[in-house]
């Protein structure tokens, strides 16, 4: 939704009935599991 | 003030969002302001992907929609386009709704028949058809009753075979009846909806799928075999107690 759809995070969290909160830890999560394979070193910064 | 912690949680978030709170912390810390070009690079990298077609998939040379076509990204996003957006994605969650629904039953049936002659094909059901001695009463109700399932006897169409089988995820009876056709594998199935009956002929097996109140019954035979009216006069023998 955020990058193929280009909706806010405020948006994310509208249409999918969760909080901001919420939606901003699991994009981070899915960014850090994703940054950590892309880049292993990365996990240590 | 916003902390590091929180600015970290909002760049690895969403990496293209601005706020004035995340700014002025930006202005004041090199590293968060490293870790946010880090970030959108990362983002990127991510959105390139997507417009990829995953591998094996030759795609037209431009595609228009699916995973890939080109993207659109909202630069500057109005209200009224993010509820344009939001009945947008109602819309299709709605259609895929629609076509699982419609396309379910003949699916289940598909996919159900080819479990079976899988079942069938593999350990002891394949010596099973060739049984003669009839399965004593109390071994048969315990199979049986495992599943919700009762049949009337009928001395014509013997039971020669009985075993609770483990298939989709649930314990089945796996039963064999010699018959004046030969002898037929029988499976009540307590809980498989279908929409009509089936044949099907896969595997070096011939069998007809019966919708039943609470299941279904199926029925099949090596090699290929009408089964069509013989499969109706056992599935009206059999009870299924979901």
């Amino acid at each position: 939704m955020q990058v193929l759809g280009g909706f806010t995070t405020n948006e994310i969290a509208t249409e999918l009935g969760l909080t901001q909160a919420a939606v901003l830890t699991r994009l981070f999560r899915a960014r850090d599991q994703l940054r950590a394979v892309l880049d292993p070193r990365a996990g240590d910064r | 003030m916003m902390i590091c912690e929180q600015a970290r949680l909002q760049i690895g978030a969403a990496p293209d969002e601005d706020s004035t709170e995340l700014d002025a912390h930006l202005t004041a810390c090199a590293e968060c302001r490293e870790f946010r070009i880090e970030s959108r690079t990362l983002n990127e990298r991510i959105r390139r992907a997507m417009q990829l077609p995953p591998p094996g998939v030759r795609l037209a040379a431009t595609p228009q929609v699916g995973i890939g076509a080109p993207m659109a990204v909202r630069p500057q996003a109005s209200k009224a386009s993010g509820t344009r957006r939001g009945w947008a994605l109602a819309a299709s969650v709605l259609l895929a709704a629609l076509a699982v629904l419609l396309l379910w039953p003949a699916q289940s049936g598909t996919a159900l028949a080819s479990d079976l002659v899988q079942h069938l094909s593999e350990g002891h059901a394949g010596s099973s058809w060739d049984n003669t001695e009839v399965v004593p009463e109390g071994v048969l109700d315990e199979v049986l009753r495992a599943s919700g399932v009762a049949i009337q006897a009928d001395a014509a169409s013997p039971i020669v075979y009985a075993h609770s089988c483990e298939l989709r995820g649930r314990f089945v009876p796996h039963l064999v009846m010699r018959t004046s056709v030969g002898p037929l594998t029988v499976v009540p199935l307590v809980g498989e909806a279908l929409a009509t009956a089936e044949r099907f002929s896969e595997g070096g097996f011939s069998g007809v799928l019966v919708p039943q109140p609470g299941g279904a019954v199926a029925v099949l035979a090596r090699g290929d075999a009408d089964l069509q009216a013989v499969a109706r006069a056992i599935g009206a023998r059999i009870q299924l107690r979901p």
